[in-house]
């Protein structure tokens, strides 16, 4: 009884921490306001935003809508913004309860599953991705985790059902489902060449779930597919973007966001099982962790959902190093002191991880959030005559939800086939000196207003008037600056 | 046994029913516009004699004339294809593979994008197809081994790169027949090592279907033949010729593309095939799993099939751009310059003669130059009388900004005549060149 009460103590813990977190701003990430808009339209339409009107009015699929379904489910019951900031701190918060069971059946150790759950609650680059981004990570996160435990538990049968259940959920909601099966089949091969017997009933779900997850990812993304061909797995992000968007790892950064002690500890229950011992559950998530590497490495996984999955698969083993640790002390003289080893544990991490992810919270409000007077400016925009609108590119989901217009260029680039000309063409806006050259870009898309966030005007290191008055006149100038083009461009034959 | 009996007939009637679907889609919404520049090309092809696929449409046409031709060109690919399908059966069954297993690879074999294709399209890739597997069934089954010997040679002479690699999958495939099989494919592969050239633009990519590719297999016949090649590996000595034949295709396609397209196809169809049956024959933990995992491959087949088969319908040529190319043929007799993937509809329907056929140095100049001068030179050289271009053209085949190249010479409205005109396309007719003095003069 008293495990359980532990248990839903840090479940709560969590929750409440991250709740203050989210609520010191009533705003989102300026990434989540894609979301926004689809929770939005369902509530408005019924309907989910499959399809969506381009600047060429062309269809497009922006994958799949069940994660804005489920938030637009919640909206139902409780205001829109409230919900917007609970119900993904719920699911993510879940993650403790998760990786307690994982913990549990790999270790069979209570205690050291409860350090396991707590660690897991404060992974400082899960809050980064999870905190205000309204991301279907949090939701799919832990059922990939639940995923790991159900598979860990074949062939029961109600194992068999759980994995099911979570892996078919799991599918469904985010394209994750390739981390699982590659990490599944990567432990087969392993155990495999270590001579290890392997379950029968493993290589049998590992076949399904690798036909099942390619077949239904066609499907989702078919048309994305059929336009991009192989370019869709790198999400035809231009290649002046790419580097940002999946950035390369330096170890000090991956060390800060993971938490030191369990990248170190990880690290090295990774290598110890691979060369050393045999363990199954081990060898499962010690796959988890190269593939994620390997994804990371090739930059076919964006760097903070590579690293947020990471973070948790070590601690996860982790729970591991402490049973071979606590095992140790327990053979040797100075097992007195083993609560002070625990405890002295728990406090490193409390500084390497807790306080990281005090920092990074209050870094993204600091960063990552839109300011008032950048909602108030959008919020007035929308008001105005109809027309496209050119912003800077991390601007352009915020101005679709809250201005309610198409923007140049934002962050889907799926369905932009000349993703790398729009880019120029923002560049070309925001940089040329020649304001004949702002207006050609602008009419090519016939997008009459300009839009300058405090970021854009520092990316681009704008003035206070950076186009020439004669032909963009200042319609709104507040922390955030709305010009309109009043020229046109003639040809001279 | 006896319940794979009926299977053959009724998967051959299915095949005909599947390929039948774009001609008859297009044949009620499309105007009964064939598929792709492909058949045009051929139609063209057979107002001469030649040899191979091109000698039968050009007696088609002596014998019925060139109306019964369209239908011929539609026809008789599909006939080639069932036919080389039931050829394929009874080769694998008389290697020794088992009814079920031959029918698991023809299934396969059939939800390729290539095979669809090759029906519907690449019609001289089906009857290569044909001769192939009628030269292979010889080979393997009668006294009259020595004809199949001469189709491989016919094989050679009308693809070098197709009977290059079908020449080496014979030697390959003839451990107990190695004499007759050197007859066979020797000549074959001397001819073909002389003529083929490889194919400029790199295939790797384009071999998923599900990635769009027309010429390709689909992700999970892929999966399936990796699938294959791990369960072949315990009887590796045996399955030699398999693994061989496996890389070799793909070999091929890298080297030339859609010359040998149905190569992969066929290979990994062939180790796909030992997947499917492993899974079916196999003692499963999980029924449940098992009935799962055989509903998922099936519905990924049959969503490639659907895929292909979508691609192919709504393919090139539709009415709206024919519109245009009939226009261009009510004007005076002249050249043409456009994309060279264009000129059979040039010829066919435009009735005027493309200036090129393949892409050629000086056109390319021309399409990229911004000096008149230079332009006018090229158009007088090439004698270029009209242009046609479309959005394709300006956006991804040729051109990549609005007004690159020649597209920025169109402003000269002394030189060039716009005839045609529409969101998406432009017809130019080039009205009058300037002296080349009088250029080096102003």
């Amino acid at each position: 009884m008293r495990k359980w009460l532990f248990l839903a103590g840090i479940f709560a813990f969590v929750l409440v921490v991250r709740l203050v977190f989210a609520f010191q701003t009533p705003y989102f990430h300026y990434d989540a306001y894609q979301t926004y808009l689809e929770v939005e339209t369902i509530l408005e339409t019924g309907k989910p935003l499959l399809y969506m009107s381009s600047p060429l009015d062309k269809e497009m699929y922006v994958g799949s809508p069940l994660f804005s379904c489920i938030l637009a489910g919640g909206a139902l019951f409780i205001p829109l913004s409230i919900a917007l900031k609970v119900l993904p701190n719920i699911f993510i918060s879940t993650l403790v309860i998760v990786v307690y069971f994982l913990a549990f059946r790999i270790t069979k150790k209570h205690e050291i599953a409860l350090i396991a759950a707590f660690m897991s609650g404060f992974a400082p680059i899960i809050y980064e991705t999870t905190l205000h981004t309204l991301s279907s990570l949090t939701l799919s996160f832990p059922l990939l985790l639940l995923s790991y435990y159900y598979f860990m538990g074949l062939p029961k049968k109600h194992d068999l059902r759980g994995f099911l259940m979570s892996f078919l959920i799991l599918t469904l909601l985010s394209p994750l489902s390739f981390i699982l099966v590659l990490s599944i089949l990567l432990s087969l091969f392993i155990s495999r060449l270590e001579g290890g017997s392997i379950r029968r009933a493993e290589v049998e779900v590992g076949l399904f779930i690798t036909f099942f997850t390619m077949w239904f990812q066609f499907i989702i993304y078919k048309k994305a597919f059929l336009e991009h061909g192989i370019r869709v797995i790198w999400q035809n992000v231009p290649e002046s973007v790419s580097v940002v968007f999946f950035h390369d790892i330096t170890l000090i950064e991956a060390l800060y966001s993971i938490g030191f002690v369990p990248f170190i500890l990880g690290a090295y229950i990774i290598s110890k099982y691979l060369f050393q011992e045999k363990n199954r559950e081990v060898h499962l998530l010690s796959s988890t962790a190269l593939i994620l590497g390997v994804l990371l490495w090739t930059r076919l996984l964006p760097l903070r959902l590579g690293l947020s999955i990471l973070a948790v698969i070590l601690i996860l083993l982790v729970a591991q190093f402490l049973v071979l640790f606590v095992s140790y002390i327990d053979k040797t003289k100075i097992v007195a002191l083993k609560p002070l080893f625990l405890i002295s544990l728990l406090l490193v991490f409390a500084i390497t991880s807790i306080v990281p992810t005090i920092a990074l919270s209050q870094e993204q409000l600091a960063n990552d959030i839109p300011r008032p007077g950048e909602i108030r400016t959008l919020e007035w925009l929308s008001r105005q005559e109809p027309g496209e609108v050119a912003s800077g590119l991390r601007d352009g989901f915020i101005v679709r939800a809250i201005a309610k217009r198409e923007v140049i260029i934002d962050k889907e680039f799926l369905f932009e086939n000349d993703a790398e000309q729009r880019l120029k063409d923002i560049e070309t806006i925001f940089t040329t000196p020649y304001k004949t050259d702002i207006i050609a870009s602008l009419e090519k898309y016939g997008a009459p207003y300009i839009y300058i966030s405090p970021r854009t005007a520092a990316l681009y290191n704008l003035s206070t008037s950076p186009f020439p008055q004669d032909c963009f006149k200042i319609l709104y100038d507040r922390q955030a600056q709305v010009y309109r083009n009043i020229c046109t461009l003639n040809r001279v034959d | 046994m006896k319940r794979y009996d009926a299977a053959l007939p009724l998967l051959l009637v299915t095949v005909g029913i599947i390929i039948s679907i774009p001609l008859v889609v297009r044949s009620l919404v499309q105007e009964g516009l064939l598929i792709g520049p492909e058949p045009y090309e051929m139609m063209i092809r057979a107002a001469e004699p030649a040899t191979g696929y091109d000698f039968i449409l050009w007696s088609a046409r002596a014998l019925f004339g060139a109306q019964v031709l369209v239908f011929v060109v539609q026809l008789l690919p599909p006939v080639f294809m069932i036919a080389s399908l039931a050829l394929g059966y009874h080769i694998l069954r008389k290697s020794g593979k088992s009814q079920g297993f031959s029918l698991y690879a023809l299934i396969l074999f059939v939800s390729s994008s290539a095979v669809l294709s090759a029906s519907l399209r690449f019609g001289e890739q089906a009857f290569l197809l044909f001769l192939s597997m009628l030269s292979g069934y010889l080979f393997i089954k009668s006294r009259l081994w020595y004809i199949g010997a001469g189709l491989l040679c016919v094989v050679t002479l009308t693809s070098p790169a197709f009977g290059l690699m079908l020449g080496m999958t014979f030697l390959f495939f003839s451990a107990r027949r190695v004499g007759r099989a050197m007859v066979i494919s020797i000549p074959s592969i001397i001819i073909a090592l002389n003529s083929s050239r490889i194919s400029p633009e790199p295939a790797t990519l384009h071999i998923l279907s599900d990635f769009g590719s027309l010429t390709g297999v689909s992700i999970f016949t892929l999966v399936a033949a990796i699938g294959g090649i791990v369960l072949c590996w315990r009887t590796r000595r045996t399955n030699a010729p398999l693994y061989l034949f496996f890389f070799l295709s793909l070999l091929g396609f890298r080297l030339w593309a859609s010359q040998t397209m149905l190569l992969p196809a066929m290979s990994t169809s062939i180790l796909g095939a030992f997947t499917i049956e492993k899974l079916l024959i196999m003692k499963w933990r999980l029924p449940l799993i098992k009935q799962l995992t055989l509903t998922t491959i099936g519905c990924g087949l049959l969503f490639s099939t659907l895929i292909t088969l979508d691609s192919l319908t709504v393919s090139e040529p539709n009415p709206a751009v024919v519109q245009s190319w009939l226009a261009l043929s009510r004007y005076p007799d002249g050249r043409v310059l456009t994309h060279e993937r264009y000129w059979p509809y040039i010829q066919t329907f435009a009735q005027k003669e493309p200036v090129m056929r393949e892409p050629m140095k000086q056109s390319y100049e021309l399409f990229y130059t911004n000096d008149f001068a230079i332009a006018s030179d090229l158009l007088r050289e090439l004698n270029v009388s009209y242009l046609w271009i479309d959005e394709a053209m300006k956006h991804d085949l040729i051109w990549d900004e609005p007004e690159q190249g020649l597209l920025f010479l169109l402003r000269n409205n002394e030189t060039f005549t716009n005839i045609y005109s529409r969101p998406d396309i432009e017809t130019w007719k080039v009205s009058a060149l300037p002296d080349p003095d009088q250029i080096a003069d102003g």
